[in-house]
């Protein structure tokens, strides 16, 4: 062989064989088991995941597990176990301790291109089915490169070890390590809702604070730890557990310690306290107030705008010049003022403006959002275009129960006299079929809320909280606010960024809907962002339900399912748009006790034969 | 002569190994699936290759269903369309738009599996007023959910209300099916690997329905008023196993 064929061979060689090798998988193993039980892995507490990270492991290790060999049957979750089997049966579960993202270093070095390397750590324990009784455990499985059949890989490893009278001991060292469990730190944020011995609440969540520090830090618990830990002279001033108030907007640090009981290490009070607030406002009139006339003679009134109750006396500095014998309706106040005990305002300053343009109710440039059918099968869609180009599309329910239902509850919630600009067509209600829970409106009035929405509210009273809320969006021009007053500087990227982001995600994969809209909302003013605006919706809308006889209590009920559902705990970063859940449910709920102290809300609306009509129409569906 | 020869081969091997490398760059660039664009031209039509049998459990009390519908609720506006990717011209322009399609709609598909299976099993009525349980399923997830690098994730998750047609009285049973189809630059080979996985989630659904425990409680609690229970509706396996 000549020098140059064996160097030819030298470099192609283990080249061929790795291109040529066959794919990944475990070797045939003897068959030792009657079947393998494989489970959807749980996530540790604070582990965010790809949310389908749980699925895709579950199809590896149906895959591996299969292919090892080494059982007869390989049964999915919760598929029945024969009586005859159960004594050679295992059952492979476990949970997901850690994911990021990462970043491909090869790639980062060779070309310059920042791309993901996932990093993915998860315990995998193995029991006998018979009694439950743990056979084998791999902790800490670490995996950066094909990261779910590498896992899946791992655990069938595992599995070979057991013999088929399944004796093998189990490792006590990391028995006793996966019992004491690994403490991680958590963040809980909101509003004070109850003082309690050893701390407070905020809804259901207890929080310890006997071992805590405490800090005034209107910069919330980042600023407070980064202070605290020495990076600045002077701290943030310390306080006492008895200086906590209900109504104090806190983000505390800790560890969970049950589902509902939060021990805190540091806890940072963002503001005092709901009533020392001093108010600004602004808000569009959504009806001809009662005492407009004692307003424009300098005369006390009260005025109902914004959610809120203005108390206007004779001291109030007004700019006030309504047009001659025209309605207020639509027309922008502006006030300044110091909340009081009971909820109102003493309003300072007050001042009378235009309502928005006829622009604050139109999508912004080329874009349109039509209903339309897709070509193939008929099935009703929503498109956003651009011109003469589809950039996304969504499935819309049109099931008449369901729709109509959507629609006669959302218009019973308008107020009798809406905007001009609004009048030519009304404010829409659609369905849209997608997991999330989510609604979101539209500057044009158009509201949709998704069938996950729908799934997942408990009651009439809760639907007609969110409609109000989204109807708020509209009717207050957030959209145009935003886009045009708050952040005019913003504007010029907001539909090249829209394209981008509604081009970029992947249609109907799951979960992408909420992200899109919300991310969206942001650039093309399709409603649900600023938090101020949020809160004016929030209050806006629980105003609505009291006028409407609903029971405002279930405002608050319905963050709590959200949260139930997504552990949405997170603290109420200062630079967020969006409040996290339970901050927006403790607020409401605080608002709800400072405006109406001791009122009884039974005899309120709660539910309605119509709204359960609608539930069975919608059928089983998926909520994410 | 033999220098040009000796650079070809340095050249081949040098290329092989670069390849190598930069092989999982180009893998983790795989083209992102753009289920929303529109209408991408059809370069392949997945047909879902026939399912094994489905070998169904022996109910003691051996109830005849009726499937009486099958209902999308997977929110996929194109429910044939299963995956798109943007194709680039020569300068790195966006050129076309590639996409790959279901031949049948998911309900055909699932519609076929389940009445394959009840067929398959002597478990399906003559018609509907025979039937002792109809069965109504609702596709909550029919399609790619899913990827990790360049390989797809199917999942196909079903709830079926089964309702007792004397009474009225329903339950309701959830059901998964997944596969991952491994990707391949070949269009051609990606499209069956992408068949074979459907096929595969669908076949392991109707497993997990046949063979699940909501099922043998529904069955019992559902019969119970209309049968006298010779036993619980608990399945044997038959036959020394399911497949």
């Amino acid at each position: 062989m000549r020098r140059a064929d064996r160097r030819t061979i030298f470099f192609v060689a283990p080249v061929l064989a790795l291109l040529l090798a066959p794919a990944s998988g475990p070797a045939k193993n003897p068959q030792r088991f009657q079947a393998i039980v494989v489970t959807r892995f749980t996530n540790a507490p604070d582990v965010e995941l790809p949310p389908e990270a749980s699925d895709y492991l579950y199809a590896e290790l149906l895959t591996e597990v299969r292919q090892s060999g080494l059982a007869a049957e390989v049964l999915g979750e919760g598929e029945v176990i024969g009586e005859g089997e159960v004594g050679q049966t295992l059952i492979i579960t476990g949970q997901f301790t850690h994911f990021d993202i990462g970043v491909n270093l090869a790639a980062a070095l060779v070309v310059g291109v920042k791309l993901p390397k996932p990093h993915l750590e998860l315990d995998a324990t193995i029991l006998r089915a018979s009694d439950h009784e743990i056979l084998g455990r791999v902790l800490h499985i670490k995996s950066s490169g094909a990261i779910y059949r590498d896992s899946a890989n791992e655990v069938v490893k595992e599995l070979e070890k057991i013999d088929s009278s399944g004796a093998s001991e189990p490792d006590s060292a990391a028995n006793r390590q996966f019992a004491g469990g690994r403490l991680r730190r958590q963040y809980v944020g909101g509003y004070i809702t109850a003082i309690r011995p050893a701390g407070f609440s905020i809804l259901d969540d207890q929080v310890d604070v006997s071992s805590a520090t405490i800090r005034r830090s209107p910069g919330g618990i980042v600023l407070t730890e980064w202070l605290h830990s020495g990076h600045g002279n002077h701290g943030p001033p310390l306080l006492k557990p008895d200086d906590l108030k209900w109504g104090m907007l806190v983000e505390a640090k800790g560890h969970w310690i049950s589902e509902h009981s939060f021990k805190a290490d540091y806890v940072a009070v963002v503001s005092l306290w709901l009533g020392e607030k001093k108010i600004e406002g602004e808000a569009y009139f959504e009806g001809n107030p009662p005492d407009a006339p004692n307003i424009a003679s300098g005369q006390p009134a009260r005025l109902m705008v914004g959610g809120y109750t203005l108390n206007i006396s004779t001291t109030t500095q007004r700019k006030w010049n309504p047009p001659a014998g025209g309605s207020l309706t639509g027309l922008r106040v502006k006030y300044t003022g110091t909340p009081n005990e009971d909820g109102t305002i003493d309003v300072r300053t007050l001042e009378l403006g235009a309502p928005p343009p006829a622009a604050a109710f139109k999508l912004p440039g080329d874009f349109l959002v039509t209903q339309s059918t897709d070509s193939d099968t008929g099935t009703p869609g929503l498109e956003i275009t651009e011109g003469p180009t589809v950039v996304n599309r969504y499935k819309l329910v049109t099931d008449p129960a369901v729709k109509d239902y959507v629609s006669r509850l959302g218009k019973s919630l308008l107020p009798a006299a809406i905007p001009d600009p609004l009048h030519a067509f009304g404010i829409q209600f659609l369905i849209i079929e997608d997991p999330e829970i989510n609604a979101f409106a539209l500057s044009d009035g158009r509201v949709f809320v998704t069938t996950g929405l729908l799934a997942a509210v408990e009651n009439e009273a809760q639907l007609a909280f969110i409609l109000s809320h989204e109807t708020a969006h509209v009717l207050q021009s957030h959209a145009w606010r935003e886009t045009v007053s708050t952040r005019p500087d913003r504007a010029a990227v907001t539909l090249a960024e829209f394209v981008e982001i509604a081009a970029g995600i992947g249609g109907y994969a799951i979960g992408t809907l909420a992200a899109e809209w919300t991310i969206a909302g942001a650039e093309l003013s399709i409603y649900g962002h600023q938090r101020r605006f949020e809160e004016q919706a929030d209050i806006v809308g629980l105003q609505n339900m009291i006028e409407h006889g609903y029971d405002p209590r279930e405002a608050a009920s319905f963050f709590r399912i959200d949260m139930e559902r997504h552990g949405d705990r997170a603290g109420t970063s200062v630079w967020s748009d969006h409040d996290s859940t339970e901050t927006r449910g403790s607020w409401l709920t605080d608002i709800l006790a400072w405006e109406y102290p001791n009122h009884s809300w039974s005899g309120t609306k709660l539910d309605s034969a119509e709204f359960q009509q609608m539930k069975r129409a919608l059928g089983p569906v998926d909520i994410e | 002569m033999k220098m040009a020869t000796q650079s070809r081969h340095r050249s081949f091997s040098q290329v092989a190994i670069l390849a190598c490398l930069l092989a999982p760059l180009a893998l983790a660039g795989a083209p992102q699936d753009e289920l929303g664009t529109p209408y991408p031209p059809n370069i392949q039509t997945l047909k879902i290759p026939a399912l094994n049998p489905i070998k169904v459990p022996v109910f003691a009390s051996a109830p005849k269903f009726w499937l009486a519908d099958v209902n999308d609720r997977s929110g996929n506006p194109r429910p044939l369309l299963v995956t798109a990717w943007d194709v680039y011209d020569a300068d790195n322009r966006k050129d076309v738009l590639h996409g790959i399609y279901l031949e049948k709609r998911p309900v055909a598909i699932v519609q076929g599996a389940f009445d394959q299976a009840l067929r398959q099993s002597g478990l399906e009525a003559a018609e509907a007023s025979a039937a002792d349980l109809t069965l109504h399923i609702y596709l909550l997830r029919f399609g790619i959910t899913g990827r990790s690098g360049p390989d797809r994730l199917v999942e196909i998750e079903l709830v079926a209300v089964l309702e007792n047609p004397k009474t009225g009285e329903t339950r309701e049973i959830h059901a998964l099916g997944t596969a991952v189809a491994d990707h391949s630059i070949d269009e051609v080979r990606f499209a069956r690997q992408l068949a074979n996985a459907f096929a595969s989630a669908v076949q392991q659904a109707l497993q997990n329905f046949f063979w699940g425990q909501q099922l043998q409680q529904a069955i019992s609690g559902l019969t119970s008023a209309a049968h006298a229970p010779s036993g619980t509706g608990s399945p044997v396996t038959a036959g020394g196993g399911r497949r």
